[in-house]
């Protein structure tokens, strides 16, 4: 074998894999949508660094590919519910205003948190194989996104919404598990 | 360009097209049976999607048969290796982009047939640079060694063709390439150069049968 031999499947790797970050870099287009919700929402520093914790994660997860890409995009699109859905009630004069408006806050972050949670798991259920893994990316993915709509309620609130993601996800995930086995 | 060269090369490009259209279309089985076709269908699939276990066998599939095919459709060894070598790192490069549903073996054929046309045309304006600069005179003499050499055969060859004319005439155009030439310049030296010269071509064109 010549030595350009020797060297050519390393040139075709590095090839490949620069292809596929340049891939994953246009997909990961995607979440500017959710960038620009978030900062309309939430002008500041704060979902700022979440945006760019989000970037980082779907790109990794994108350039990787197989069951953590396709899990991405099914992350961003379940953590738009809990981003989205305590401001439309707020918005809509039932949050926020005394005490007892803080407590439907709260049930809109959780109940938010349990229809991403569906929504991953009904994705993760077209999976074959790999459910885990697909649960797990997307699940991080959809807390990443809903996490600074929750955050009206505080630590609280946060906690209600991945709470919710994950009892209405993890069934599934140890449905898929058994059914691997 | 002479007349003579232009047909050769019109003909060699005619058949480097058909090899191709051969590869590209009806001969393709023969490049790539149907098994092997849908195993690299699967593997170019399993890698669009970022299996990295397809990449081993996916290389080792291809690499040998875009060799070939661009063994075939160019006519130097090292342009043919050279397409190949862009060919596969392209068809890598934009394995993240392959449409599952579409032919994996035409996409990469198209690719590398891509890249030898490209290395065709490239090859076809070197040497059209090539021809304006020694037509310009603008290349010192003995500058090109391609030029230099085929001076050199040109020199030996006219020596073994002056080797076997007989003595007196080698005299005469010795005599006359030095241009001691009788001081009346008689009409009997130029008839003897002249004999002398065509027995030269005589040599020349029943050794190596052109003027």
């Amino acid at each position: 074998m010549a030595p350009s031999d020797i060297s050519l499947p390393r040139k075709a790797r590095r090839a490949y894999e620069l292809g596929r970050l340049r891939s994953a870099a246009l997909r990961a287009l995607r979440v500017l949508p959710v960038a620009a919700l978030m900062l309309w929402m939430h002008p500041g520093p704060q979902a700022l660094a979440l945006l760019g914790v989000l970037a980082v994660t779907v790109l990794a997860l994108l350039w990787r590919g197989g069951a953590y890409g396709r899990a991405a995009t099914t992350g961003l699109l379940a953590g738009a519910v809990p981003l989205v859905a305590p401001v439309l009630v707020r918005s809509g004069g039932h949050c926020c205003i005394a005490g007892l408006c803080a407590a439907i806050c709260m049930v809109a972050c959780v109940g938010a948190g349990l229809v991403a949670g569906a929504v991953v798991a009904l994705r993760a259920g077209r999976e074959r194989g790999e459910h885990g893994t697909f649960m797990a990316s997307a699940a991080f993915v959809a807390g990443l996104t809903g996490v600074l709509g929750c955050t009206v309620m505080g630590a609280a609130g946060i906690l209600g919404m991945l709470a919710g993601l994950l009892v209405a996800s993890v069934p599934v995930a140890v449905r898929g598990a058994l059914a691997a086995r | 360009m002479p007349f003579a060269r232009q047909t050769a090369d019109s003909e060699l490009e005619q058949s480097r097209c058909a090899a191709q259209r051969r590869a590209a279309d009806g001969d393709l089985d023969e490049t790539l049976k149907r098994a092997d076709r849908e195993q690299i269908d699967r593997w170019m699939t399993a890698l669009a999607d970022g299996d990295r276990n397809a990449f081993a066998p996916l290389y080792a599939a291809l690499w040998p048969r875009l060799r070939a095919f661009a063994a075939r459709a160019l006519p130097s060894s090292a342009d043919a290796e050279d397409a190949a070598q862009s060919a596969l790192l392209r068809v890598f490069s934009r394995a993240a982009e392959f449409d599952g549903e579409r032919d994996a073996c035409a996409w990469v054929l198209g690719i590398v047939a891509w890249e030898c046309r490209t290395l065709r045309k490239r090859a076809a304006r070197r040497r059209e640079i090539g021809d304006a600069s020694h037509l310009d005179g603008a290349a010192a003499p003995g500058a090109d060694p391609e030029a230099a050499a085929l001076a050199r055969d040109l020199e030996a060859a006219a020596r073994a063709a002056f080797g076997d004319l007989r003595p007196a005439d080698q005299d005469t155009l010795r005599r006359a390439i030095a241009g001691e030439r009788p001081p009346d310049g008689g009409p009997t030296f130029r008839k003897r150069l002249e004999r002398a010269i065509a027995r030269l071509r005589g040599a020349w064109r029943s050794t190596y049968g052109t003027e």
